[in-house]
């Protein structure tokens, strides 16, 4: 509750100091400190740029997530053509890649773009991206045993590889 | 006189503390969320990769409810769960707030199995109030403070800290409890009102000692529910308090 950091209080960090150790974590390039949170002092300026970092994130995910929450609630019962919801496993792991696909993209200024979700008889996961002039596919078997991987083509160009963050990111370049 | 009975409560801060939790991912814990509530959380969202030299405390994730009146952020030390009024009309009670943190709360402990061993609550309550300095001064300053040194006072604010045992079932632990009552405003609003923030909280040093599994964490808010409506209005009684204390 004070302004100072007491031990016997549940403190929040103000919005200024909030921010600051955002693009902390962007960059990892140290800050000088922390502002005060207290109302009587001007508090530090906060760039544009700096407020545009620390807002970054990855907001433009929130629609792909949805699409799979959406799947995650439907029965757990299957159907003629099989399951009806994502495997937890597949279903984490899918998430998980997003999120750090969108961090990996983040550093480099681009965002997810929005995809199209849907599942495998199993219970596995296929987000794709599909454009005229390329299209990526990134498959999420039910099974933790079996690899997720990612497709991608662009014209003539056509491969498929074991999926990282990191190769996640660099293919959906290709989505425009 | 101010009564508990006019205020509303403006936000509620449900806290875990995580010292532990070295395996901390923030894509993880977003699976983690949205695959229980991830209807409730279809906001925004940020996740980034925080650098261990990083303070704890600092969020590495931060996912938000379409309407902004719900937010969870996260990091390594600390999870947050965190209910805010978004309008004049958005009113609920203290109770059906926590009833919406605390499974957020409880989910995360039992899917991760992390280690908790510091909890907290911070309630904030608004009251809108004409003169807010004249009235929490004459209410908690004698006569003759109220003559001076208190007379002209722009802002006045009180702040008391208690560290006490509660009595309450399955509560075995002393708790910080504070209180501030102050003067201001809160955006977007713009009248002048009295703010109650209320927080109340393990102790720190304590922390290494205790060990809050997910049951745990609910007898903990369900007390401190208790706790600071009993408190509101010893701060601010009515009428029909004392009546009924009588």
């Amino acid at each position: 509750m004070p302004a100072t950091i007491d031990e016997r209080t549940v403190r929040q960090p103000g919005k200024a100091e909030f921010q600051a150790w955002w693009r902390y974590a962007i960059t990892a390039i140290p800050d000088s400190g922390m502002a005060e949170d207290d109302p009587r002092a001007t508090p530090d300026e906060i760039s544009p740029e700096r407020r545009q970092l620390a807002d970054a994130g990855v907001l433009h995910l929130s629609p792909i997530v949805s699409q799979l929450v959406e799947l995650w609630n439907e029965p757990e019962e299957e159907d003629e053509y099989g399951r009806l919801r994502p495997t937890q496993g597949a279903f984490d792991r899918s998430v998980g890649l997003l999120v750090d696909a969108a961090i990996e993209a983040h550093y480099e200024q681009r965002a997810i773009p929005s995809g199209c979700v849907s599942i495998d008889s199993e219970g596995g996961v296929r987000i794709e991206w599909v454009r005229p002039a390329a299209s990526v596919h990134l498959v999420v078997p039910a099974s933790k045993d079996n690899e997720a991987y990612v497709y991608h083509e662009a014209g003539d160009d056509y491969a498929t590889e074991d999926v990282t963050p990191e190769g996640l990111a660099y293919w959906l370049r290709l989505i425009k | 006189m101010v009564t508990w009975k006019e205020f509303t409560i403006h936000s509620v801060q449900t806290v875990i503390f995580t010292p532990d939790h070295s395996a901390f991912v923030g894509s993880r814990v977003v699976a983690t969320i949205v695959r229980q509530f991830g209807d409730r959380f279809s906001g925004d969202m940020q996740v980034l990769p925080v650098p261990q030299d990083v303070p704890s405390e600092f969020p590495a994730v931060v996912l938000k409810s379409g309407d902004g009146s719900q937010e969870v952020n996260a990091g390594r030390g600390r999870f947050n769960c965190v209910w805010k009024a978004t309008g004049p009309e958005a009113s609920v009670t203290l109770r059906e707030a926590l009833d919406q943190c605390v499974p957020v709360l409880q989910h995360y402990v039992r899917e991760t199995n992390v280690g908790v061993g510091r909890l907290g609550l911070v309630v904030q309550r608004v009251c809108p109030n004409d003169n807010p300095a004249l009235t929490l001064i004459r209410r908690f300053c004698n006569e003759e403070s109220q003559k001076e040194p208190f007379d002209r006072s722009s802002t006045f604010e009180i702040h008391n800290h208690k560290e006490y045992a509660p009595v309450y079932e399955g509560v075995d632990y002393r708790i910080n409890s504070w209180v501030r009552c102050q003067c201001g405003s809160i955006e977007p609003e713009t009248a002048s009102l009295i703010r109650v923030t209320q927080d109340m909280n393990t102790l720190a040093a304590k922390s290494q000692e205790h060990q809050f599994d997910a049951d745990k964490i609910g007898v903990f808010f369900s007390m401190v529910c208790e706790e600071t409506e009993a408190i509101i209005k010893k701060y601010f009684p009515s009428e029909n308090d004392h009546a009924s204390n009588d």
